[in-house]
């Protein structure tokens, strides 16, 4: 065997210098070519981009313009809208709200005969009637303490008849906004 | 580039006492030794630190003898004396794995076997022989090479390779000894070494030492054949098939002294034969570097 030993490092072989600056160029050059084929696509849709463009400026053009009206005018629309919007709302709890509330607090020995709530007036009317008519009287107190109603009336009483053994309460209430 | 492209390749060599320097050109096959200048060092190498007017007697010395090699982009390869390394063969019976852990261990077998202080260590296994593994070691003073390659680097030369002498000359003729066992003892102006080498060519560092004057033939002589008699004594395997001698321009008393020693005659023939310079061992060192790398490249 040949001896190899040897105390420099050899220099830069030109060759190997020259082998990898040939192979960078032609990657460049494939890149090149690369992003000219590119470049010749996007210039192709861009084209067909600007016509669409053009045609639909022409198509806005086209429309018949409409003159808004002036800002007073505009002003005093808006505030109509906002009156008719605040009117058409709801006012205090949904009947869903006010369901869950009476199925919590209303005592046990109450029933409740009829519920008609009217969400846009706020106004609600109980039909309730017990056996009990202290439980009655203290359903109405926990109504009264509720700070979602803003009044409450018991609006007839009814007695005991020789058919129905119970008292009835018919309670109209008004809910705060 | 290599010496294919431009047909030019530089030898040099950095003696004890001598500098030299040898361009040549190779033209289709042929060979032609463009120039070739030697100079004396005032001061010799690798003789303890090296100093700094060393070293610029080193650059001077480089400046004269190689005008048509500096600023050039030609492959230049260095030749030192075998005497400036520590260089030892090591039969191992498991290598390790890794490049730093076998420079350790080469540095440390380097260190235990032959003294040799901490030095720039390189190494290269041969091959399988008397059934383990043989690894080449040698290593270099560290102050002394970074002398030299800041020398070269003076005087504009970048070297390509570094090596002992006796590895270029080895190289130049190895393909002619497979199959037959041999040594070569390769004597300079200021130096001597011997390698041994298998009948598969693998070679053994035997000896490299300083010459202690230009009448020592007969020592050398002795301790060549104290150093094959204990080489071929170190395992049953071992012959000596020829003996050559590399000892370019010089008067024959060391073949002389050596004849008298063997069986049969040295080969005295000078690697490489046709561009030999007759009249410098170092100029023919130099030679055989540069003759030897356009072969190996």
């Amino acid at each position: 065997m040949k001896l190899a030993i040897n105390f420099v490092a050899p220099p830069w072989r030109w060759q190997v210098v020259a082998s990898v600056a040939g192979v960078l160029a032609v990657v460049l050059l494939l890149a090149t070519t690369a992003l000219v084929i590119q470049y010749r696509n996007i210039s192709d849709d861009r084209v067909l981009l600007d016509r669409r463009l053009d045609r639909v400026v022409r198509q806005i053009g086209s429309q018949p313009q409409v003159e808004l009206p002036p800002p007073a005018e505009r002003d005093a629309l808006r505030a109509r809208v906002a009156m008719l919007n605040a009117q058409g709302a709801a006012r205090g709890w949904s009947t869903a709200q006010l369901l869950v509330w009476l199925e919590g607090q209303m005592p046990a020995d109450v029933r409740l005969v009829s519920v008609h709530h009217k969400s846009r007036e706020g106004e609600a009317l109980l039909v309730a009637e017990s056996t009990n008519a202290a439980s009655l009287t203290a359903f109405l107190q926990r109504l009264e303490h509720e700070p979602a109603f803003s009044e409450v009336l018991l609006a007839k009483q009814g007695g005991r008849t020789a058919d129905v053994d119970a008292v009835r309460f018919e309670i109209r209430l008004r809910l705060r906004a | 580039m290599s010496p294919s492209s431009n047909n030019l390749a530089a030898g040099l060599y950095f003696g004890r006492d001598s500098v030299s320097c040898v361009l040549l050109r190779a033209d289709a096959g042929e060979r032609t030794v463009v120039s070739s200048g030697t100079i004396n060092l005032p001061l010799p190498l690798f003789k303890g630190a090296p100093q700094e007017k060393t070293t610029r007697a080193l650059v001077d010395a480089l400046v004269a003898c190689s005008a048509e090699v500096r600023g050039r982009h030609i492959p230049v390869h260095v030749v030192v004396p075998d005497a400036a390394f520590s260089i030892a063969a090591f039969d191992l019976e498991q290598v390790p794995a890794g490049q730093g852990t076998l420079e350790r261990l080469v540095e440390f077998r380097l260190a235990k076997e032959l003294g040799s202080s901490a030095g720039a260590c390189v190494s290269q296994l041969l091959g399988s022989s008397e059934g383990k593994t043989l690894l080449l070691g040698a290593s270099m003073d560290k102050a002394w090479l970074a002398s030299l390659l800041s020398a070269c680097g003076a005087a504009g030369i970048v070297p390509w390779s570094l090596r002992p002498v006796t590895a270029a000359i080895f190289n130049g003729f190895h393909d002619s000894v497979q199959g037959a066992s041999g040594a070569m003892i390769t004597m300079t102006a200021d130096a001597w070494s011997l390698w041994a080498w298998d009948v598969a060519g693998l070679a053994r560092p035997l000896r490299s030492q300083w010459r202690l004057g230009l009448s020592d033939e007969r020592e050398i002589a002795a301790d060549v054949e104290r150093a094959l008699i204990a080489y071929t004594d170190g395992h049953a395997a071992r012959e000596i098939g020829q003996l050559r001698l590399w000892n370019p321009g010089a008067n024959g008393a060391l073949g002389d002294a050596l004849d008298q020693r063997t069986q049969k005659p040295c080969d005295r023939r000078v690697w490489p034969e046709t561009f030999a310079i007759a009249e410098s061992c170092a100029a023919s060192a130099a030679l055989a570097a540069c003759v030897m790398a356009a072969a190996t490249a």
